[in-house]
Formats: C-alpha cells, structure tokens, sequence
C-alpha cells in the first residue's frame, strides 16, 4: 500500500490505494484487455480510487486533480467493451458507485432522477416496485451504471419502441474541472443546450453527476412470436415496413443465416420443446469430451482455426432467417398491432410463440457464452454498427467479407428504426492478439467504406478512437472547442475519443446543389434539404416526389432545430438525420449517416451554431391521398404540454 | 487443492453475478465484485500475480451463495475462494468438543461465559440440555476441506437426535455444514416473535430474494467490520434503513455491537431471558 496522495480538504471522502482496489481499476472489460490479461500483460495501474458520494465531492475532487495534473478516469461498473474507462497510469479513478439513489417517480412527468452509479438492473428493480420502468434492456444490465449508459450513449433490447438511452434521458448534470453544466431540460434559459455532447463523451469532458429519465409504465401486455423468412432481403423489408408502420414494436430481432443456424432463438426453443430422445453417438461423444476439462478446453481449437471453413458451411446451409417479434403495452394497442402489421409477415413462416419467448426470457445470458470462449483459448467480440435501410445490405455484406477468413462471424439486426438499423456482428477466432487487431482494423474500415456509422451503442474508446475521429471528420474541432471550454488542462480521460491526428486535410465534400431537395431516399424515408429555403419551398418539391415531413416545423428548419427542446419529441423521435456543415475557413464535413450512432458525442446539434449548414437530412413519409398533412410542430412545446 | 482451471471462467466473465453479491453492492467497490475475488487467485496460480493478494481477495467473499445462484456456467465461487483461504490462510486449530450436561432434546450451546439454558427450560417449561464452546463448535475448520469432514463427523454424532438453540454465528454454520436440526434462541421465544431474527450470513436479502423482515444479515463478515470499518458500517446502515425501525433479535455479540452502532434496535435475547 503507498501513502495517501489525498490533501486533507478531501480525505473525508472515501478513497484507497490498496492494490487491490487500484488492480481492479485496471481495465474495463473490453475483449482485447482479457485476451491481454491472459497472455499475463496488465495494463498500468492508477494511483488512487475515490468514492465520491455527491456532485459537489465530485466537484472537488476534479478541481485537485485539475490543479495538480492528474489525469481523472470515471468508472461505472467498468463494463465497457472498447477500453474507454481503463484506469490509467497515475491516474485517480473516479468510482461513482456509492452514488446510487434513484428518486422517486414523478408520476406526471414520467421522469425519475438518478444518481450515476446505480446499476440497471437495481434501477429497474425500484421502478418497478411503482409500476413503471425506463425500459433500457442492455444485455450488460447486471454490470452497467446509468452513468455508463449515459458516457456511451448506451442501448437496449427494447429501443424500437422505448428509443435508446439518449431517447429516454432528459437532462444530464455534469461536473467538469470548469464547473457545473447543466443540459436537457435542465438548461438555463437562452444557453445551449449540451445534452447531445455530454451523452457519449466518455468521461473526457467530465463526470456525470445527476440524471433526468423518462419512465413508462410496465406494459399490461407482452406479446412475442417468432417468423421464419424466406430470405434476409425479404425480411428486411418487413422490418423496415413494420419500423415504418408507426405501430413500435418492442422487440424486432433479425439473425442473419448463420447467426439463425447457430445461435438462433428457434434452434433453442425447439431443443427446449423437444420430446426427450435417447441419446445419439454424437450426444455419447459430446457428454464424454465435456467430462474432461483438458478435451474439452481444446473443443473450440478446429473451428476457430479454420474460420472461413466454417463461415462458408454455415451460409452454405440455407438462406432462411428468423426474425423475432413482440408488442406491449395496453392490451387493446398491442392487439391493434397484431392487427395492422399482419400483411407484413403474409410472405413468412409463423413459428409460433416459442422463438420470442425463449429469447425473452434469456435475453441477459449471451454475455455468459464469452467466458468459455476465453478458457477454450480463443477470443471472442461484437461489432455494432448502423445504416440508413438502403445501405444495410452492402454494410453487412462488406463486413462479413472483410473479417470472414479470420473468425467466425454472425450477425443479427436489432435497434431499429423508420431510416435504418443497427447490425451486431458476433465474431470469435484463435487466440492471438494479432489476428484480433487484424480483425477489427478489416471491420472497421468495411464499414467506413460503407458510408456507415462505425458504432451504434458500444461507444469508442481507444479501439474504436481512430474510426470514429475519421467519421466526425472536421466536426473535430467542435469537440475540441469544447473540451478546451470545460477541460482545459485535458486531465479528463485524457487521449479518449478523437486522436489529435485525427482532423483532416481535406476539404471535405462540395456544397449541394439543386435544392431546396437534393435528394431523396425513398426506401430509408429521408430527404437532403436545403435548410435555407422556405417550409413551404422545401414541401412543394418533396410534394414532387410524392413525400411530407416527418414531422413538419413551424418555422424555417434551422431555427426550428436551434431551439428544439429535449422534451418536444418522444423517445422514437428523431428530427435530424444527418447534416453538412462548412466552416469558415472552407473545410466541410458530412456527419449522420446513419440512425443513433454512438460514435462519441453527438456533433450535429453543436454545429448548427457554429458552421454554415448546407443541407440537412430529415425524416420524410410517403404522401397518402386523402390523409391530413402533419401538424406543425412548435420547438418548445413538450409532449406533456401538446 | 486449488487449480487455475476452477478460476478461468470466473476471471473472463463480464462480471454478470455482480448485482447480486452483498458484498461488491454493499461497498461500491471493483475488488469487491466476485469476478475480482476470482480474478487474484487466478492470477497467482497463473504465475501472475501475488499470493498474499490471492489471499485477501478471498478474504472479501462472505461465501453467502448468491452469485452461484446467479451464475449460468453454476460455477461455485463461495466454494473456491473458501478453499483459497484454507490453503493459503494456514490451519485452524480446534477445541475438543465437551460433553452435553442434563437430559432434554434441546441442547443449549454456551458459546460465551453466560449460562441460559436453565431459563430457557422455565421460558419452553421443557428439560434443555446445555454444552459450552469457547470456539464456535469448531467453526474456523469450515475453510479447511481436508480436515473438516472429519470434525464434522465428530459434531454429528456428538449432538445425533438433539435440537441445537445457538445463538453465535460459527455454531450456526458449523450445525449447517453437518445437518443437524438448529434453531435461533429468538425463535423460541415468543414474546419475541416481533423482531426480525439476526441470521448471520443470510445473505440472500441482497441477491434477488424478495426481503424478508425474519432475516436480517448486513453481509458485513468480521474480517470486513475489522479491516473495512467504513464499509462495513455502510453495509450496515443500509440493513439497518431497510429493517427500518422494527426491532431486531442478535445474539451474536459482534453482530449486535455492529448493528447498533449502524442505528438498529437490537435485543440481545440471551440478555432478555435471563432479565425475564
């Protein structure tokens, strides 16, 4: 044990230098830090841990480290899979665990206040001990903090109807070695609202000290079914179809051949159904080789050794994929979806309940299947990246291709929305540490060639830290104007999210031209505007296409979005897809490619009050003869209020 | 004893048993999650690490069961970090069991210098026999495998047929481990039946079991009171809001000192009986 590095002023919060507390502020559990620890490397060690338990011990402690140059880290329950919230070398390690009171529900507003170390799953455990629920389902919910969900724009299992954590949270406090920052609902009147940054900022602007969520009440009715497609093509656009519907599902899962073949929740609900039958050779064989741990540690050996083998066998078995399906909430709304969505899934197999219940009720377990991946001697890691509906093929496609030859990979399709999908890649491989770096540097590039979002939920960290800053491209800088303004000595998190290599030298795209609508994406429902032009110049040419806002503003587009406020959408709602901005200096930058990406702080709302605005892409619907055109939409008008 | 296989799936997890250990949720601390626990030994028996840090991260678990419950691959976590601690910790040593005085099927184990099994025979109006331990029945041999089949064999056909009342922790445990019929002293006491019961090591109020006010255990085991004071008191204030104001019944003198001093109402009820 060293001696105590903490100043008197603060020694009367709880801290320690124990190696054993400092050890396990080492990493965060992202997969190459295990496969590390396995080879017998430790990442470096912090100096100190401290368990504040309020904003202004928080605050405190920032203002030390700040004035003595230590570098802060923020930890959760460091369930981090992109090595974001790794203690550093002489680092003191925030540990907001004994910050875990969650207020009570304000059962008008919906909302529920939350300090940031509560986890998940204790969360949902109060809430619904009032009925009600946040209904952020990450599989990680065990061993994730509010805090985390917030730092890594986080999501779950049920964001196709509850949104993701961005979605449900209202307002954020953060403590920065500046100060206090207020955001969401809780901005001061006339100041910028910073929800957009402090949600993915990984701890490297400050630490999140208090927050502001929307709650719903627990649903009178679940409803789950299974449906097998002919094709992945075909099941897409059901998905789409349904996500467009407006009827919001909760759960829409789609597993992709292999991942159907393999993992699939039909396969095991079957198994979980099926009449007891005497065991087979090949069950003899399997029973034997378990029995024995040294056989048994090397059962992975053959097929993550010869990984494009087993890739091409597994697609080569059938071109079918399985798609779950649930609805909740009351029961008359969840019947009416039945109802309505039904043509949808005319061209599919009904599988009946089994599929979606299996998966429900173990919807937290998939993280148990590392471990032994890890004992056995190989690796194994998830890639989560999103895409307008247009694209979604071609960035699965790349993907696949990119790493196939390298480790097994299977994906499924989930957070969806009415302009695109998120798709998780499940890969594994051998043991090295360079086929794994192999491996991410191929998917990564896959998917920015693809024009996609190189993370939807999981956050950046160092493994995702150089993709992502190629991604923001010049929108850089906004971030660095900004961790300048509340970090100006850099001791938080230091060297987290974009590389100071990361800016580019080029130019960027050229401005538009041909508006006021550049383009449509009829299949993904958006339109490229010319933020400048008039509502009503923009509606007569989308009207041209046979398109209406999505949602329809009361003024022109550009101050509409300035002053829209965190409550005047609901969680599904999102108004801004993607924009181009151009700085004074000539450079540009194309940023949104695709829906509720996470690849760090959301940029596109600080731009707009900092660069010339070319185009924005927004959300657009097909005009339906005889139906009312949208109402306008006040910026300031909450739901509650509306 | 101990092999790095029992350990590698516990130090790769993603901490998924976390939420329900007492221990890690009682003290906010990363050590303190079981995957931690695990984690030291692992990397000691890898060569890795440092054994007095296997050690004390073994020292953390109060061996309550609820991660093994929580746990999918049902790996036995409780288990393995007890025998860490046997064969790192050294050998216990331990007393000869004396002999059961008087006749009756309750047999009043005096594990202090207080005698209430005369009491308890007027309070129940039933013969109680009595036997006096200064060590807890033997309890410090449970961390020790080799050695304790063999003592607990002894305790079974020591008490074989009798009803242990006990009113300490080790006894408690020791009675468990050789499954003999045991009873709290509060459990026979009616005009106690109010206070919720001090059952050390009833940890299963933090993992996922609904609370109950017959069970009160904090979680905070005495090397933790001893070495972590600060979190030890957190852990039981947190018991002590939970219980809210209702009385609870400790005999366990360690327990009950802790207890009060994180602002519950504790009854000792070797105390109330020989006061009645």
């Amino acid at each position: 044990m060293s001696s105590d590095p903490v100043p008197t002023a603060l020694k009367n919060i709880a801290h320690s230098t124990d190696v054993l507390d400092l050890d396990a502020a080492r990493r965060d559990l992202w997969p190459r830090a295990t496969l590390a620890m396995r080879e017998g490397t430790r990442p470096p060690s912090p100096d100190l841990v401290m368990w504040p338990r309020s904003a202004d011990e928080i605050a405190a402690v920032l203002a030390w480290a700040a004035a003595e140059g230590r570098p802060v880290v923020p930890y959760g329950a460091g369930s981090g899979v992109c090595g974001g919230s790794s203690g550093m070398a002489g680092s003191v390690v925030v540990d907001l665990k004994r910050m875990d009171r969650v207020g009570p529900v304000d059962r008008d507003a919906r909302t529920v206040r939350c300090e940031p170390g509560v986890l998940g799953q204790h969360l949902e455990d109060r809430l619904a001990t009032e009925g009600f629920m946040t209904a952020h389902s990450p599989s990680s919910i065990m061993c994730s903090t509010v805090g985390g969900y917030v730092a890594a724009r986080s999501a779950g299992q049920f964001s196709s109807r509850y949104g993701v954590f961005h979605d449900m949270l209202l307002a954020a406090q953060l403590e920065t070695p500046q100060g206090r920052l207020r955001t969401g609902t809780w901005t001061a009147p006339g100041e910028e609202d910073l929800l957009p940054v402090v949600c993915g900022s990984e701890g490297a602007l400050g630490v999140v000290s208090d927050t502001l969520i929307r709650v719903v009440a627990l649903p009178e009715t679940r409803w789950l079914r299974g449906y097998a497609f002919p094709s992945l093509e075909d099941a897409w656009a059901a998905m789409r179809a349904l996500m467009q519907s407006g009827t919001w599902p909760s759960v829409l899962r789609l597993y992709d051949p292999v991942d159907t073949r393999i993992g699939g929740p039909a396969k095991k609900a079957a198994k979980a159904e099926a009449r007891p039958r005497a065991p087979t050779v090949l069950d003899r064989l399997r029973t034997a080789v378990h029995r024995v741990p040294s056989l048994r540690h090397h059962l992975l050996d053959l097929p993550l050794s010869l990984p494009g083998l087993v890739n091409r066998i597994a697609s080569g078995l059938g071109d079918e994929v399985l798609m779950v399906v649930g609805f909740e909430g009351e029961t008359d709304e969840v019947n009416a979806a039945i109802s309505t969505t039904a043509p949808i899934f005319e061209g599919a197999r009904d599988l009946g309940a089994a599929p979606g219940e299996y998966w429900f009720a173990h919807r937290h377990e998939v993280s148990f299947k590392l471990a032994p991946i890890f004992v056995g001697g190989g690796w194994a890691d998830t890639m989560e990246v999103a895409a307008t509906w247009s694209q979604l093929g071609d960035l699965h496609d790349r993907v696949r291709e990119a790493i196939g030859e390298h480790a097994i990979v299977m994906a499924h399709f989930s957070h969806a929305y009415p302009e695109g999908c998120s798709i998780y890649f499940s890969f594994a491989g051998s043991g090295r540490m360079d086929v794994y770096d192999a491996v991410w540097e191929g998917a990564l590039a896959a998917a920015l060639g693809a024009g996609c979002t190189v993370t939807h939920h999981h956050g950046v960290g160092p493994l995702k830290a150089a993709a992502a800053a190629r991604e923001a491209g010049a929108a850089v800088r906004v971030w660095k104007e900004l961790k300048h303004r509340f970090d100006p000595s850099g001791v938080m998190n230091p060297g987290r999210l974009f590389p100071s290599t990361g800016e580019p030298t080029s130019q960027g795209p050229p401005a538009p031209e041909g508006g006021p609508v550049f383009a449509v994406d009829a299949v993904s429902g958006l339109a490229q505007v010319d933020p400048h032009a008039s509502i009503p110049q923009i509606e007569a040419a989308l009207a041209e296409s046979g398109h209406a806002f999505r949602f329809r503003p009361d003024r022109p587009l550009l101050p509409w979005l300035q002053t829209l406020r965190k409550d005047a959408m609901t969680a599904q709602e999102c108004p801004l897809f993607a924009l181009q901005a151009r700085f004074q200096d000539g450079c540009a930058v194309r940023l949104g490619g695709a829906p509720r990406s996470a690849a760090g702080p959301d940029l596109r709302w600080p731009l707009l009050r900092r660069a010339t605005i070319e185009m924005v892409e927004v959300p657009v619907v097909a005009i339906v003869e005889g139906a009312p055109p949208p109402a306008p939409r006040t910026p300031d008008t909450t739901m509650e209020d509306a | 004893m101990i092999a790095l296989r029992d350990f590698e799936s516990c130090a790769f997890c993603p901490k998924l048993c976390r939420h329900v250990c007492p221990v890690a949720v009682g003290t906010g601390r990363e050590a303190a999650t079981p995957t931690a626990m695990m984690t030291g030994p692992w990397a000691w028996l890898q060569g890795h690490g440092d054994e007095s840090l296997a050690l004390r991260s073994a020292q953390l678990c109060v061996d309550c069961g609820a991660c093994s419950r929580a746990c999918k691959l049902q790996r036995p976590v409780g288990e393995l970090l007890r025998n860490v601690r046997a064969q790192l910790g050294g050998p216990p040593s331990v007393e000869a069991l004396a002999p059961i005085e008087g006749i009756g099927e309750y047999v009043a184990v005096h594990s202090d210098s207080r005698d209430w099994a005369a009491a308890l025979e007027a309070q129940l109006d039933r013969p109680v026999a009595q036997v006096r331990t200064s060590d807890q029945l033997g309890a410090a041999v449970l961390d020790v495998p080799s050695v304790a089949e063999t003592h607990l064999a002894k305790v079974r056909a020591h008490f074989a047929g009798r009803t242990l009342v006990l009113t300490d922790r080790g006894s408690w445990a020791v009675a468990q481990a050789a499954g003999l019929q045991a009873l709290h002293l509060a459990e026979l006491i009616s005009p106690l039946d109010d206070h919720a019961v001090h059952h050390p090591c009833s940890g299963p109020r933090l993992a996922g079991v609904p609370a109950s006010n017959t069970l009160a255990c904090c979680g905070a085991h005495p090397g933790l009171v001893q070495n972590r004071p600060d979190l030890a008191e957190e852990m039981g204030r947190a018991q002590a809001q939970r219980l809210g104001t209702g009385p609870v019944s400790s005999s366990d003198s360690a327990c009950a000192t802790h207890l009060r001093a994180c602002g519950a109402s504790v009854t000792d009820p070797v105390s109330w009986l020989l006061g009645a």
